[in-house]
């Protein structure tokens, strides 16, 4: 049974891994939780079940269309909102990103009504029996996409020019910029990284459940926040693994307690870190201001 | 003329910090702006490479005004900094911290050749090659800073108070470093409080105190001048 949840609980993680893996990028870069970010995964699953559900086209097409549209929005949003204020106290972005929250939250509820959606999904549903674990193609399908997808991400960090910028100007802004870095285009990239990671996310969790409602974006948001405080904020593989933990204490926990206790237990976790140990388990000493 | 300051007045607020300073660089040159803390050293620094706003006065690199170009365009340029404290990545591996200094460059032959230069002017890079930035000394990271300028192929180095810091012994290895880098044909301008280390190895040389300039001329000539020794220098008795 606990192999089961296990199974369960990885679907979930990797879920919640893409859409943390968002926030700790944009931490990493300007030290503040982007408290938007989950409405922005949030909109990038309502456009996929736009393009699919009323457009009526191709599923693979409205993936890549809630992809570019929350993209858009991430780049569009720091721009806008975050950039004016980058020299304040970090406090100052934190109000304008919740603010942000609203605005996608109710927009979307003026947009498409504030009842639950249900989202289709491109294949049909085969479930797997693996001695005593039940997998069904849903999961294998967030399973591989997800690994893929972390696996890139990993490499476009390490290895690659653009990558190796991010990692600088995390570090330190001026020195990068004496370097010959475009900080402020370096940040937009970093948004419209974090931000398609986060439409993944938005979208996979609305095909997973088959629904998707205006709240979906606090939900997963306050999930994946709790995973990146777990997991250490600003780190890349904390983010992962924090994803990935999260998701599992909850699916067991919704068995060894109650399916009610389950959307709980990840703020449970979060109050024990930041009690506990608040840099998180692969976290740096960032809290700096 | 490489780099000419012309009456430069920048201000932090409504405190003004240099009051119109002028200054020049030419091809093949050495020259120190020597002064104590606080005298607006770093600040015209920052003003070449873009990082504060000049209130009034013109920078031209190469007979063209700078003062409007943003810090990475101006890196670009090939005006190259090593800036105070060192400012490694420290995160970053030795090897990455020097692909950054190259950071502006496209030509990857290029690239390869600074990197063999600068690996062989200072050794101890290549043996520290794959560790991250922050583990190696004072003096390593110093190196490290100064040969990532290198992989810029900078057309000017600026150098930021490379002494501080360090011990004497590893000062004595900076200084030779800074000749060598000369020697290349690259003209540079050398900041710091280390007034007998600067007038030692520029030809020229500005004396700033609090955001003017006081003094300027041969650096030997300066060097054997007691009374501006004593005056603005704090050297002799």
């Amino acid at each position: 049974m606990y192999l089961q949840q296990i199974v369960n609980g990885l679907t979930l993680g990797a879920i919640y891994a893409l859409l943390a893996l968002g926030y700790s990028m944009i931490f990493g870069v300007l030290y503040f939780i982007n408290f938007a970010h989950g409405d922005i995964a949030m909109v990038g699953g309502y456009v996929t079940w736009f393009v699919a559900a009323s457009l009526k086209m191709n599923f693979v097409l409205a993936i890549f269309a809630g992809i570019i549209v929350s993209t858009l929005l991430g780049v569009a949003i720091e721009f806008i909102g975050y950039r004016p204020i980058r020299r304040a106290p970090k406090l100052s972005a934190v109000i304008v990103s919740m603010g942000f929250s609203f605005v996608l939250s109710t927009s979307v509820q003026l947009i498409w009504g504030t009842r639950s959606l249900s989202m289709p999904i491109f294949t049909n549903v085969k479930t797997f029996n693996i001695g005593s674990i039940i997998i069904n193609s849903k999961q294998i399908w967030i399973l591989v996409i997800a690994t893929v997808i972390m696996v890139l991400l990993t490499l476009l960090i390490n290895k690659t020019k653009l990558g190796m910028a991010m990692r600088a100007v995390a570090l330190d802004q001026s020195t990068s910029a004496l370097m010959g870095v475009n900080v402020n285009r370096t940040i937009s990239a970093t948004f419209a990284i974090g931000s398609a990671l986060g439409a993944m996310s938005g979208i996979m969790m609305a095909a997973y459940y088959g629904v998707i409602y205006s709240t979906l974006g606090g939900l997963i948001g306050t999930k994946g926040f709790a995973a990146v405080v777990l997991g250490g904020a600003g780190s890349i593989p904390g983010a992962m693994l924090g994803g990935m933990l999260i998701g599992i204490i909850e699916s067991i926990a919704g068995t060894v307690f109650n399916a009610q206790v389950k959307d709980a237990v990840a703020f449970v976790v979060l109050i024990l870190v930041l009690l506990f140990k608040p840099s998180g388990i692969l976290g740096k000493d960032v809290m700096k201001d | 003329m490489v780099l000419e300051i012309k009456d430069l007045h920048v201000s932090y607020g409504s405190i003004e910090a240099l009051h119109g300073i002028s200054l020049e660089l030419d091809e093949n040159e050495v020259v120190a702006l020597v002064g104590s803390n606080g005298a607006g050293k770093t600040t015209t620094l920052k003003a070449i490479s873009g990082q504060i706003k000049v209130s009034s006065g013109d920078i031209c690199f190469n007979g063209r005004s700078i003062i409007r170009e943003k810090p990475h365009k101006i890196a670009a340029m090939g005006i190259v900094q090593v800036p105070e404290g060192r400012k490694i990545f420290y995160k970053l591996s030795v090897r990455e911290n020097l692909m950054m200094g190259a950071y502006s460059l496209k030509d990857k032959e290029e690239i390869e050749k600074n990197l063999n230069m600068v690996l062989s002017a200072f050794p101890i890079l290549k043996e520290r090659f794959n560790q991250s930035g922050g583990t190696l000394s004072g003096g390593e990271q110093q190196m490290l800073a100064v040969g990532r300028a290198l992989m810029a192929s900078p057309k000017v180095l600026l150098l930021d108070e490379p002494s501080l810091g360090l011990a004497p012994l590893v000062v004595e290895t900076i200084a030779e470093k800074i000749t060598e880098i000369s020697n290349l044909g690259i003209p540079i301008l050398l900041v710091e409080q280390n007034a007998n280390l600067a007038l030692e190895l520029s030809s020229r040389a500005y004396v700033i105190e609090t955001g003017n300039i006081e003094i300027s001329g041969v650096s030997d000539e300066l060097l054997g001048n007691e009374d501006i020794q004593k005056a603005y220098l704090g050297i002799g008795d």
